[in-house]
């Protein structure tokens, strides 16, 4: 019974936190551009991610070890700095821009200017982080991350057609405006599969205590909570296809997405909007700070865990502490968040290699992960998504800096 | 002399793997930027798609807020940004110039756009929901036009 529950727990947690402002603009932008033609993009970037999320577990439960302290240990510390050095970077970007998503969110709610939330926000996230535990980070926020479920009956409630969204499920080549088409392709692909999600399952299953009676657990959660989240993605997509594209609108500024639930729910519409984007951001922060000081403290071999006091894991506390702060500077200097996510998820897309592949490595080394190593097929399924990603975002971020 | 030709053939093999990624990279860049740079024409459009979708945004945000749907200041701040992006967009197209095909986009809904945002934005000061009706109403005309010049020119609308 106590199985059932974790495990229905998992899945919640998992639904509850997997949207946040990547997901959210990417969807509502491919939306209102080019209708359901991107659905193909958001089923990839969700399957990769069940795959990922899933051997991250599964390799935490087996093994003992985190990814980053088994990257470190496997390929040595001078191989370790390459990717520590680019996830750290691409993190904080994220974080930014999710700080610039909590912002907005009390922008639209208060009238006063997201630069000035920066602050604040980042004060709030730290405080949660220095006084809470992990449990409650976890599933605390995700559990309020559920509002987002929104999304999923304002998508029912429009009755698309079954038809032409399965008919999207494959690529198809756009009739026009191709390099914003493939831009937007990488943005969405960025946005799901962002390592700092499978480095925080990670962590997390360490920081609970998994073993190999949890496979199961793992199994559903990555597969039921990240395949639902992934669901709610799709479902922003719809909406924007159906009640942004037919009016010609294309998503330029966060002020436009809002609209998309007024017309379907009215004055509840703009509210529950804003807290889907405010508390889907804010526990997007957690998570990144959380994950990012994850990284540098096992990377560096430092007393880490979310459940330990701040004294007893100082330069952890310290690093979680730093990041934020930093990142909320990017918005009190005003930089726009809607670019910056853009830029931050094709950034996210073109440095998937460098997280990917190790982690790969070592799902399929007998010495950590002894009989549960990866099948062909998920490690054919994985290669394929991220040299897309991989490709596509090479190509498509310069011509989009290019085209301006 | 059995590590020799493993060598070999693994550098041949690399090789192989190079030349084939190298080949698809150069797939996908043609393929993307086969369409990614575009004629005069094209950039007027592009700028029209894009005054059309402000003025799109701008008429669902006054609906919205005449409907009760969404508060008065985050109506405000959205219309003010939507005029300043029919501004700049405005400025940019003005500075084209344009192929004889294009010049009907030389027409007055383009320049109108930005005067009707501008009294809906004095009607939502005034919390006059009455005074919104008539630029909702000129606002739909010149938007209709828009999509009909765009249509025109580029033979779709989407």
């Amino acid at each position: 019974m106590s199985k059932i529950f974790e495990i229905a727990l998992g899945i919640v947690t998992s639904v509850g936190g997997f949207l946040e402002v990547g997901s959210i603009t990417t969807a509502a932008q491919a939306g209102a551009e080019f209708g359901f033609r991107l659905t193909w993009a958001v089923v990839l970037g969700g399957l990769c991610i069940i795959f990922l999320v899933e051997m991250a577990g599964r390799f935490a439960a087996v093994s003992k070890h985190t990814l980053v302290d088994a990257t470190r240990e496997r390929f040595g510390f001078n191989f370790f700095v390459i990717p520590l050095v680019t996830i750290t970077l691409v993190n904080f970007l994220v974080l930014a821009a999710e700080i610039g998503g909590v912002c907005v969110a009390l922008e639209f709610t208060t009238g006063i200017s997201y630069p000035w939330w920066a602050m604040p926000v980042a004060f709030a996230a730290w405080l949660l982080l220095w006084k809470g535990t992990f449990g409650v980070i976890e599933k605390g926020v995700s559990l309020l991350g559920l509002v987002t479920v929104v999304f999923i009956v304002g998508a029912l409630k429009l009755r698309p057609s079954l038809t032409e969204l399965g008919a999207n499920l494959l690529p198809t080549f756009p009739g026009h405006d191709a390099s914003r088409y493939w831009f937007l392709a990488v943005n969405i692909l960025g946005a799901s599969i962002t390592p700092y999600l499978f480095y925080f399952y990670s962590s997390g299953a360490i920081e609970d205590q998994w073993d190999e009676s949890d496979l199961t657990v793992n199994r559903a959660v990555a597969g039921l909570g990240m395949g639902f989240g992934s669901t709610i993605a799709l479902a922003v997509l719809v909406i924007a296809a159906l009640i942004f594209q037919p009016q010609g609108i294309q998503v330029a500024h966060y002020g436009q997405l809002p609209l998309m639930l007024t017309r379907l729910f009215g004055f509840w519409g703009f509210i529950l909007f804003t807290a889907s984007l405010g508390i889907a951001c804010f526990g997007a922060v957690l998570e990144i700070s959380l994950a990012t000081a994850y990284l540098i403290a096992q990377g560096f071999g430092w007393n880490w865990g979310e459940n330990e006091r701040p004294q007893k894991a100082a330069r952890f506390s310290l690093v979680y502490t730093a990041v934020i702060f930093a990142a909320a500077l990017l918005m009190v200097i005003g930089i726009d968040p809607l670019k910056l996510t853009n830029f931050s998820m094709a950034l996210t897309a073109a440095t998937l290699p460098l997280a990917t592949v190790p982690f790969l490595i070592l799902m399929n080394d007998g010495h950590y992960v002894k009989e549960h190593r990866n099948g062909r097929l998920s490690n054919s399924i994985v290669v394929a998504i991220i040299t897309l990603s991989f490709l596509l975002a090479v190509v498509t971020i310069p011509l989009e800096i290019l085209g301006g | 002399m059995i590590a020799v030709k493993t060598l070999q053939s693994t550098r041949l093999r690399a090789k192989h793997y190079g030349q084939s990624s190298r080949l698809v990279f150069i797939a996908a860049f043609t393929l993307v930027t086969g369409c990614h740079f575009q004629s005069p024409t094209e950039k007027i459009a592009r700028r029209l798609k894009m005054m059309a979708s402000w003025a799109a945004t701008a008429a669902l945000v006054g609906d919205a807020w005449m409907a009760n749907a969404v508060p008065q200041e985050y109506t405000l701040r959205t219309l003010r940004e939507a005029r300043q992006q029919l501004h700049e967009n405005l400025k940019i197209l003005q500075s084209y110039s344009f192929p004889p095909e294009a010049q009907r986009g030389r027409s007055d809904s383009p320049r109108r756009l930005e005067s009707t945002v501008r009294r809906m934005i004095e009607a939502v000061q005034q919390a006059e929901s009455s005074a919104l009706v008539q630029p909702l109403h000129q606002l739909a005309e010149d938007r209709g036009r828009l999509v009909i010049l765009l249509t025109q020119l580029t033979g779709t609308h989407e």
